[in-house]
Order: structure tokens, then C-alpha cells, then sequence
């Protein structure tokens, strides 16, 4: 199973025994761990920027296989990529392949997933707009347009986020930044899925069978 | 027949004129703002935006409630809609439920004024201000609200909304408001609920509008803020002049009480207006007669 596989698995098969056990209380379950998986990974990031010596903004959030959840596989289309703005188009998605049979379970966590990653990474204040989903009825891709505006932060914010207003910051010192890695994935998502069932009540028994998440990986057990 | 077509023709403009009035309304003054105090007049302006919009949603969500109707994504567009139409605007409805809302905007009136004004930047900011502030506060903050493309934003050739409303995301209470499996015993109203047309509607929107930016402007740069916005007000009746004197040139109209009554939003004796006494602070009603009336009156040749 190719990259991201795993996860999207691991997301479809989860959100199916939530739905098909628990009704709208297992709907709000899912939704609560996408929410909470977008909020770790989006924190993760977060550190890396900082301690890599870049500003949280827009510009990287979704490079090396983050933000954008289909990762590797996934065919883009960047129309704008800036601090401040971030315009891209996802014409294929190696997730949306995996939901295609169970599309509104798709959408839950495309629905979910972007505002709770980029506000953790970057600032609650970043506005998330997804207005085109490749499981949705009719249309041809995904499209996703994020705007971060110095004018709604406070001046503090402005100096934490972005270089031009931060004299004292220099752009030289930067390290890489790392790639995400389907282990990380899966760790964080099976985390705030345990924290999103015991949140709403919902049972979550079934999840101790992920508990090994190395051990599954390797028996395959993610694999629909 | 054609009288009757030539009289729906006259009505049209009213509305076109009534409906591009306030938005004349927020472009001078906020161009006053931004250039006068750069990044913070910008701050001040969302703001300002941000609380109209979510005066609206509230208000909306009251008024459906009071009538015992669904607060949902249908009802936000069906009875919840507050803002008047008017003959230009265009769009295509793709799905409508009481879950999603996905629409294009194809022609936009409010960007047609926008590109007019030289003011496109300052649309955008209304585009990515109001709609998350309006919708959301309608729906108990519950609602994700998408705007991807928008016809103030360069390159896009129309506005793609995308609105969800999912009722696992709603408390059992707000589901009980919002979705009719939930509430068992409900029944539908039977009468319609009336709701705001033509100008009583626009005579909201424009003071709304005007009360918030000044709100803001106040909160922000105190006298020095009035003063902007007093400022911008002369350059938005100048500009309503000329709009006044071009429509009435064009239907041969002279520019009497009956043509302010119906182009106008907002009545030209300010002791007139019931709005001032909820929007009344920050001297709101004294800077529209001396910065907006005055000014605009002359402008047209209003003799009274």
C-alpha cells in the first residue's frame, strides 16, 4: 500500500465503527478526532518552524507532506503560496481514492481537518476556506484558500508570524524541515481519536486493537 | 403591456440605486480609514465589518426563531435572508439544504462598485470579513463557512461558496432549534414570515453599516477616528450625487423628494429615522445630516 494508505485506512475504518455503532454520537466522535489530530499535527508543526528558524505563517505549512493530507501522491496545483495567502487546487488524492466508497466520511475529515491544522500551526485568527472537495458530487478537485491578515492580529502576533515586522529576525538561519511520515501520522490521529471517544462518551473499545501501532503497520492490519 | 414593463424598469433602478448606496457608503469611508491610518485603520475596518455582519446574523437568527423557524443553512437563505434583491445580482444555486450551501456568484454588484471605486482591496476585505462573521453568528458559531473564490480577489471570475452545517457539531438544545427530526412536537408555521424588502431592507443594511464603521473608528482613533469618518461621508455623498444626477438624467427624472424617497436609503430628514435610536451613539445622527445629507443635498440640487 502506497504512502498515506495507512492513515487513510486507519481514518476509514475508525470512522465506519463509530458511525455504524453509535450513531450521531459516533458522527461527533469523528469529527472531535479529526479536530484533535489537525490541532497535534498542527502544533507539531508549529514547533518545527520555530525551532527550525522559520516564522509560523503560511508559506510552509503545507511542504514536506503536511497540511495538505494527501501528502505524497497527491497532484497540486499552487496558485499562490505566500505568507499571507495560500491558493492551491488538489486534482488527485490518494485519500479521496481510499473514501471514494464511503465519500461523507471522507468529507467529515476534509471538513474538519484543514481549519483545525492551520489554526494550530499558524494563528486562530487564520481564515480556512475549502470550497471544492474531490468526494463531493460534481466536483473535479479540491480547493483550498487560507488567508492570514497582519491586520487581525495584535502587534505581538504580527512580530511572531512574520518577518517584516520583526527587525530583529534573520532569515539566514534556517534548518530544514522535516518530512511527515505515515508513523507520525497514525500515532497522533489514533491519540485524538482516544481523546474524542472518551470526550463524547462514545465507546472505544475497539481501539485498543491499535494500540501497537508499529505492530499493525507491519501485519498489515490498516489494509481494507 | 409596455407600461408595465417600462414602470418594472424604474423600480429595477431604485433598487440598483438603493443597493449601491451603502456600498458607496462603506468604500469612502473606509478608503479614508486605511489611508489615513494604514494597518490599523485596516484592523479597525474588519472590525467594523466583523460587527455588522454579526449584528445581521443575529438578528436574523431572532427574528426566524421568534417566528419558529429552523435556524438551518435553508432557512438562512430562504427567510433569513435580510438583504433585498436587486436586477444585476446573479448566481447559481448548485445545492441548497438544510446541511449545505454551495453556490457561484457570477455577477456581483457590490464588486462592481468595488472595481468602479478603484477599491477592489478594500472589497476583498469585506468578502473575507462579513460572510464567516454573519453566517456564523446565524448559526450558533457552528457553521464552516467557505469563500474560495471571489470576484474582488485578481484572477477569480466568480464567487465559490461552500457552507456546511452538520448537526453532530451542534449540542442537543441547538439541534433541537435547528433540525425538525430533533424536535418532536414541531410544527411548521403556517403564514409566512414577512421580512425585510426593498428599502426598508437597504435602510438597515446602510446604517448598520455606517453605525459599526463609526463605532469602530471611534474605539480606535477617538475624535481623530469621527473625524475620518466624517471625511469620508462628504466623499461618499459626493459620489451618491453624481450617481443621483447620472440615473436621473438618464430616465429624465428630476431629482425631487419622490426620487430621494425611492433612490435613497435613508431618510432625508434624520428625525425621520427609527434606526437612530439604536444606532445612535458616537454622534452617528449629527455626522449624517452635517457630513452626508448637507453635502449630498447641494450636490444634487435639492431645493427641499
Amino acid at each position: 500500500m502506497q504512502d498515506n494508505g495507512q492513515f487513510a485506512a486507519l481514518y476509514l475504518a475508525f470512522a465506519r465503527t463509530l458511525t455504524e455503532t453509535n450513531g450521531i454520537k459516533g458522527k461527533a466522535a469523528i469529527r472531535e478526532a479529526v479536530r484533535g489530530y489537525g490541532k497535534r499535527l498542527g502544533q507539531l508543526k508549529r514547533e518545527q518552524m520555530l525551532q527550525s528558524g522559520y516564522k509560523p505563517n503560511l508559506r510552509f505549512i503545507m511542504d514536506k507532506n503536511w497540511g495538505v493530507p494527501c501528502g505524497r501522491g497527491a497532484v497540486r496545483e499552487w496558485l499562490c503560496r505566500e505568507e499571507e495567502e495560500l491558493f492551491v487546487n488538489i486534482l488527485s488524492c490518494p485519500m479521496a481514492a481510499v473514501w471514494e466508497t464511503e465519500p461523507l466520511l471522507g468529507q467529515m475529515y476534509c471538513e474538519e481537518f484543514y481549519p483545525a491544522y492551520v489554526k494550530a500551526a499558524v494563528s486562530e485568527k487564520a481564515q480556512i476556506n475549502l470550497g471544492k472537495t474531490l468526494l463531493n458530487e460534481g466536483d473535479e478537485f479540491c480547493r483550498l484558500s487560507v488567508y492570514l491578515r497582519p491586520a487581525n492580529l495584535c502587534e505581538k502576533e504580527r512580530r511572531e508570524l512574520f518577518p517584516k515586522f520583526d527587525a530583529a529576525f534573520c532569515n539566514d538561519d534556517k534548518k530544514p524541515l522535516p518530512e511527515l511520515t505515515e508513523e507520525v501520522r497514525c500515532r497522533l490521529f489514533l491519540e485524538a481519536a482516544r481523546a474524542a471517544c472518551e470526550a463524547t462518551g462514545t465507546d472505544a473499545a475497539f481501539l485498543h486493537g491499535y494500540d501497537n501501532y508499529e505492530g499493525e503497520q507491519k501485519s498489515g492490519r490498516y489494509c481494507l | 403591456m409596455k407600461g408595465f414593463f417600462m414602470i418594472k424598469r424604474l423600480e429595477d433602478i431604485k433598487l440598483e440605486c438603493l443597493q449601491d448606496s451603502w456600498v458607496i457608503l462603506y468604500t469612502f469611508i473606509a478608503k479614508e480609514l486605511v489611508a489615513r491610518y494604514g494597518i490599523e485603520g485596516e484592523a479597525a475596518l474588519r472590525e467594523a465589518v466583523r460587527r455588522y455582519g454579526k449584528d445581521r446574523g443575529l438578528t436574523n437568527r431572532k427574528r426566524l426563531m421568534d417566528n419558529q423557524i429552523k435556524i438551518n443553512l435553508l432557512t438562512l437563505f430562504q427567510e433569513g435572508r435580510d438583504r433585498p434583491g436587486e436586477p444585476r445580482f446573479t448566481s447559481k444555486v448548485i445545492r441548497n439544504t438544510r446541511e449545505e450551501r454551495i453556490s457561484d456568484t457570477l455577477i456581483c454588484s457590490f464588486a462592481d462598485v468595488w472595481k468602479k471605486y478603484d477599491a477592489k482591496a478594500l472589497g476583498r476585505i469585506y468578502c473575507e470579513e462579513f460572510h464567516i462573521a454573519c453566517y456564523e453568528a446565524f448559526s450558533f458559531g457552528k457553521a464552516k463557512i467557505n469563500l474560495t473564490r471571489t470576484l474582488t480577489q485578481d484572477g477569480d471570475d466568480r464567487c465559490c461558496f461552500y457552507h456546511t452545517f452538520r448537526p453532530e457539531n451542534l449540542t442537543e438544545e441547538e439541534r433541537k432549534l435547528c433540525f425538525e427530526e430533533y424536535d418532536p412536537g414541531y410544527r411548521k408555521p403556517e403564514t409566512a414570515m414577512p421580512k425585510p424588502q426593498g428599502k426598508e431592507g437597504f435602510n438597515m443594511l446602510w446604517i448598520k453599516m455606517y453605525y459599526y464603521l463609526l463605532e469602530c473608528a471611534d474605539e480606535a482613533f477617538r475624535e481623530d477616528g469621527i473625524a475620518a469618518v466624517a471625511f469620508g461621508l462628504t466623499q461618499a455623498a459626493a459620489a451618491q450625487g453624481r450617481e443621483f444626477r447620472e440615473r436621473a438624467q438618464a430616465t429624465e427624472q428630476l431629482i425631487d423628494n419622490n426620487f430621494l424617497e425611492g433612490h435613497l436609503p435613508i431618510h432625508i430628514r434624520p428625525d425621520e429615522e427609527p434606526l437612530w435610536e439604536t444606532y445612535g451613539k458616537h454622534r452617528a445622527k449629527e455626522l449624517i445630516q452635517n457630513c452626508f445629507l448637507k453635502p449630498l443635498l447641494k450636490e444634487v440640487g435639492y431645493a427641499g
